[in-house]
C-alpha cells in the first residue's frame, strides 16, 4: 500500500499519504522514534492489505483514522479546558476608532455621557450578547476579578472584547475613556498599554494560559441610569476596573488592580509600552527620601512575595497600620507620597478624580507608609504599602511567570468605597 | 465474525483512548504543600516547600541561616515550626524521617526546586484522627506564602491514592489580626473494612489504569490458542488446548506477581525502581515478538512467571511508600492483591474472544500487525523510562 521506505529523512510523501487517511500522525520528536514509528506502522500497514485487500484495509484504516482524530481531538479539548469566548487574538486596543462613538454622544459628559453611551452599544449588537453583558447589580460578580490570565481564574462575569465588533469595540473604549483618565500612563493609555502586554506575551510566551487582549471581560452590572446603583466592570490578566455610580455619582473606584509584564518597556501593536513606570518611579522616589530613621520605622519585619489584598481578600486589611504615619514626615516627603498615591487614582476621570484627592489628602496625616525589600522597589520581593483610613495601596515586585525579569502586582483599595461602599 | 472482530477493535480502540485522555494537573502557585498520611498510632506528613521560600524564611527570621542551608538545618527548622498537638494542646512527639531537594514542574512556574520533608508524629492509639496542627513555616516570614493541608491518606477511612486528596483546610496569615491560626483535623470515624475495600479498589484501578500490564498479559495470551509448526504459529481449531495454555499462563503470571508484591511492599527485597519499569517494558516487547514468530512456545507460564515477579515489584512501589505500620500494610497488601487479581480476571474476559477470533485465517496478520504496534509502544516506554526520551505525543497518558 505504502511501499517500503522506511526512512524518515525522506518521508515527505509518507507523510502526506498517511494525512490524507486522517491518520493523526504522532509528533516524532527524534530519529530513532521517528524510524520506529514509521517502519511499524509500515509493516502493519503491509500486511494488512496483504491479508484484508485492498478495499476492506482502506475503510478500516479510514474508521480507524477517523477514531483516532476524534480521540485525539477530544483529547486536546479536555487539556486546554478554555471556554470558546476566549479568541485568544490581538485586537490591538490603540487601534480602535472611536469616532462614530463620540460624535454619538457628544453633548453628554460624565456620568451622563456614560449612560448615552452604553444605550447606543445596546443598540449595536444582538439580544444575546447584550443578555451577556447587562447584568443585575451584585457584588458577588463584582468581586469575581483577577490578576490571572483565563486558565488561572475562570470565574469572570460578561463577555470578552473578542466577542465584539470593531464597531462595537468602539463604543466599549469610549466607555472606558469616559470612566477613565487620558493622561499618558495613566487611564486608558495605561489600560491599554496592559492589554499590549498580553499581546506580546501571546507571541513571546504562548502557553495556553490565555494570553491576549481579545480575552479581557466587559459587563455592566446594573444599569447605568440617573437613578439606581451600576458598576462599569472589565479586567482580565493583571487588570481589574471597578468603578460604581450610584444615582449617577461615582461612589468608588476601587478594587482596582494593575500589574504588567515584562515590566520593562517592551514594542507591541506599533508603539513602546511601559505602563507602570512611573508607580514603580514614584514608590522608589517616596521610599528614597526617607532619613535613615524614618526608612527603619517604615521597614516591615516580614517578607512579601504578593500583595495581601489581592482579588477575593476583599477583607484582608489588618487590623493595625504598620510603618511610618506620614503626618510625621515633613511636607515635602508628605508631598511624594501624595504623588504615589495619585498614580493610581488619577487612573479614573479628572473630575472624580479631583475629589478623590481630596478626601486622601484630608486624611494624609493618619495615612501610613511601609515597606519591605529594598528602596528601589525594583528587586524581588521588594514590596511596599500605603494604608489610610480610606486609601489602601499595595504593589509588590516579583519574578517574571513568563518570561525573566521581575513583574509588579499592584491593588489599589479603599477601607470605605470598595464596590462603592457595598462589600 | 468479521464484523464482531471489527467492533471488538473498535472497542479496545477506544478503551485505550480512555486511557490516555486521562492526564491530571494540579497545584497553581508555588505554595506549601502538607500532604497527611493518617495511620493508627501515627501522623505522618509530607511537606513540599519551594527552596527559595525555605532560604527566604530561614535567612530572615529568627533562625538567622544565610545561603543554602543544609539537610540537618532545613529539618531542625521543620521541626520547630511544625507540631503535632493533642486537644489539650500538648506535642506528640515527633521524627524527621527524610529531607530531600527535588526538582517540581508546576504548569503556572514550570520548572522550581522543592525541599520535601517528611515528619512522623506519634500519637497515642485513636488521637491520629483528630488533633491541632500548628504550622507556622516560611509563613512567619512571608505572610503571603500558605500551606494547603490535604490528607492524602487515611486507612481506615477507605482514601490511599486519590488524584483529589481530602482537603482538610488551609494554614496562612490572616491580616485582619496577625496570627497564623492552627488548623484542626478530625477524621471521620473509619474501619478496616473500609480500608481493606479502598486497597481492592486501589490494586484493580492500578492494573487497569496502567496500560503496561495489561498489554504484557494480552500479548501472552494472544498466542494462547496457537501451536507452533515449523517455526511459525499455526491456529488450532480445538478449544482444550487453548484453554490449558489460557489458564496456565495466567496462573503462572498470578503467582509471579503475588510472590514479589508481598516481597516489595513489605521492603524484603530493596530493587531499583527505574530497573523494574524498564523490564516491565521489555517483558512487552519480549511477548510481542513471540505472538509474531514463537520463541519460547511451550513455556509461556515460565516466561509469565518470571516476568510476573517483575510486574509484582513494579505494583509494590505504589505500596512502598505508603507509610502505614505492618498490621495496616498487610491488610492493605491482602486487598491490593485481590484488587489486582479481579483486575486480571477482567482483562482474561476481554480477552476471550481472542480465542474466537483465533479460529479465522485472517487473524494471523492482524495479529501481527498489532503485535507490531505493542512492541512500538514498549520502545517507547523502554526509551522513555531508561533514558528519560520524550514520549510521541500519541503515547502520553
Amino acid at each position: 500500500l505504502f511501499g517500503n521506505d522506511s526512512d524518515c529523512g525522506a518521508s515527505i510523501t509518507q507523510k502526506a499519504r498517511l494525512t490524507i487517511l486522517n491518520l493523526k500522525l504522532p509528533v516524532v520528536s527524534n530519529k530513532w522514534q521517528c524510524g520506529a514509528s514509521a517502519s511499524g506502522i509500515i509493516w502493519g500497514l503491509n500486511s494488512m492489505t496483504k491479508s484484508l485487500g485492498r478495499n476492506h484495509a482502506a475503510i478500516g484504516l479510514l474508521a480507524a483514522g477517523l477514531l483516532a482524530g476524534g480521540g485525539y481531538y477530544f483529547y486536546i479539548s479536555q487539556l486546554q479546558g478554555i471556554a470558546a469566548n476566549y479568541t485568544d487574538s490581538n485586537i490591538n486596543f490603540g487601534a480602535i476608532d472611536t469616532a462614530a462613538a463620540d460624535a454619538a454622544c457628544t453633548a453628554a459628559a460624565g456620568h451622563e455621557k456614560l449612560v448615552c453611551l452604553t444605550g447606543g452599544l445596546k443598540k449595536l449588537v444582538t439580544p444575546e450578547l447584550a443578555a451577556k453583558f447587562e447584568l443585575a447589580y451584585s457584588v458577588e460578580d463584582a468581586r469575581k476579578w483577577s490578576n490571572f490570565p483565563p486558565v488561572g481564574y475562570r470565574d469572570r462575569v460578561g463577555p470578552t472584547l473578542g466577542e465584539f465588533t470593531l464597531e462595537q469595540l468602539g463604543y466599549i473604549k469610549t466607555i472606558l475613556k469616559t470612566a477613565a483618565s487620558d493622561l499618558a500612563n495613566e487611564g486608558v493609555d495605561e489600560l491599554e498599554q496592559i492589554l499590549n502586554a498580553d499581546d506580546y506575551l501571546k507571541v513571546k510566551a504562548d502557553d495556553g494560559a490565555g494570553f491576549s487582549s481579545s480575552n479581557y471581560h466587559f459587563a455592566l452590572l446594573g444599569k447605568p441610569a440617573t437613578a439606581g446603583t451600576w458598576q462599569l466592570y472589565f479586567g482580565g490578566h493583571h487588570f481589574a476596573f471597578a468603578n460604581t455610580y450610584t444615582d449617577g455619582k461615582l461612589t468608588g473606584a476601587s478594587p482596582s488592580f494593575r500589574g504588567v509584564e515584562p515590566f520593562t518597556k517592551f514594542s507591541q501593536n506599533g508603539r513602546d509600552n511601559e505602563p507602570m513606570a512611573q508607580e514603580q518611579a514614584a514608590f522608589a522616589a517616596m521610599l528614597k527620601s526617607l532619613s535613615t530613621e524614618e526608612a527603619a520605622k517604615a521597614k516591615l519585619a516580614q517578607t512579601y512575595t504578593n500583595i495581601i489584598a489581592g482579588p477575593q481578600q476583599d477583607n484582608a486589611f489588618p487590623s493595625t497600620r504598620e510603618g511610618i504615619r506620614a503626618g510625621d514626615l515633613p511636607s515635602e516627603k508628605q508631598a511624594l507620597v501624595l504623588a504615589a498615591i495619585e498614580t493610581y487614582v488619577r487612573d479614573i476621570a479628572t473630575t472624580d478624580a479631583d475629589a478623590i484627592m481630596a478626601r486622601y489628602t484630608g486624611e494624609l496625616a493618619e495615612t501610613f507608609l511601609a515597606f519591605s525589600g529594598t528602596a528601589g522597589v525594583n528587586a524581588e520581593n521588594d514590596y511596599i504599602r500605603i494604608d489610610g483610613p480610606s486609601v489602601w495601596i499595595e504593589f509588590s515586585m516579583q519574578p517574571g511567570r513568563s518570561i525573566p525579569g521581575m513583574h509588579p502586582h499592584s491593588v489599589w483599595r479603599d477601607r470605605t468605597s470598595d464596590y462603592g461602599g457595598n462589600s | 465474525l468479521r464484523a464482531a472482530s471489527s467492533v471488538y477493535a473498535i472497542a479496545f480502540a477506544l478503551i485505550c483512548m480512555v486511557q490516555l485522555s486521562a492526564g491530571a494537573l494540579s497545584h497553581p502557585l508555588p505554595n506549601s504543600v502538607v500532604a497527611l498520611t493518617l495511620d493508627k498510632r501515627r501522623v505522618s506528613m509530607r511537606i513540599e516547600v519551594p527552596v527559595a521560600e525555605v532560604e527566604t524564611a530561614m535567612a530572615a527570621g529568627p533562625d538567622g541561616v544565610g545561603g543554602a542551608p543544609s539537610k540537618a538545618q532545613v529539618g531542625g527548622y521543620f521541626a520547630r515550626h511544625v507540631a503535632i498537638l493533642d486537644a489539650s494542646g500538648a506535642a506528640m512527639p515527633q521524627t524527621i524521617r527524610s529531607v530531600e531537594k527535588v526538582m517540581a514542574t508546576d504548569p503556572e512556574v514550570g520548572k522550581y526546586q522543592e525541599w520535601h520533608i517528611t515528619i512522623e508524629a506519634n500519637t497515642p492509639s485513636g488521637h491520629s484522627r483528630s488533633f491541632i496542627l500548628r504550622y507556622d513555616a516560611i509563613i512567619h516570614q512571608i505572610p503571603t506564602h500558605f500551606a494547603a493541608v490535604t490528607i492524602e491518606r487515611d486507612f481506615s477511612a477507605g482514601l490511599i491514592e486519590s488524584e483529589t486528596p481530602m482537603q482538610a483546610g488551609v494554614i496562612k496569615f490572616d491580616f485582619a489580626s496577625a496570627k497564623i491560626e492552627p488548623l484542626v483535623i478530625i477524621a471521620g470515624q473509619g474501619s478496616l473494612r473500609t480500608g481493606f475495600r479502598a486497597m481492592a479498589a486501589l490494586g484493580y484501578f492500578h492494573v487497569l489504569h496502567g496500560i503496561d500490564h495489561i498489554l504484557f498479559l494480552l500479548t501472552l495470551l494472544a498466542v494462547a490458542p496457537l501451536a507452533m509448526r515449523n517455526g511459525r504459529w499455526m491456529p488450532v481449531h480445538c478449544y482444550g488446548h487453548a484453554l490449558r495454555r489460557f489458564l496456565a499462563i495466567s496462573l503462572a503470571f498470578t503467582a509471579g506477581h503475588s510472590i514479589s508484591l508481598a516481597a516489595g511492599a513489605f521492603e524484603v527485597v530493596r530493587f531499583n525502581g527505574m530497573f523494574v519499569e524498564v523490564s516491565v517494558a521489555v517483558s512487552i516487547v519480549l511477548a510481542a515478538i513471540h505472538a509474531i514468530r514463537p520463541l519460547f512456545f511451550g513455556r509461556e507460564w515460565m516466561v509469565a512467571a518470571a516476568f510476573g515477579l517483575v510486574h509484582g515489584l513494579a505494583f509494590s512501589q505504589s505500596l512502598a511508600g505508603i507509610g502505614f505500620g505492618w498490621q495496616d500494610k498487610s491488610v492493605a497488601v491482602l486487598g491490593f492483591n485481590l484488587g489486582v487479581e479481579a483486575a486480571q480476571i477482567t482483562v482474561m474476559a476481554a480477552a476471550l474472544p481472542l480465542l474466537a477470533l483465533s479460529r479465522a485465517n485472517r487473524f494471523q496478520p492482524m495479529r501481527q500487525a498489532a503485535m507490531v504496534l505493542v512492541a512500538m509502544v514498549a520502545c517507547h516506554w523502554i526509551g522513555e523510562r531508561a533514558f528519560g526520551l520524550p514520549l510521541p505525543q500519541w503515547l502520553l497518558v
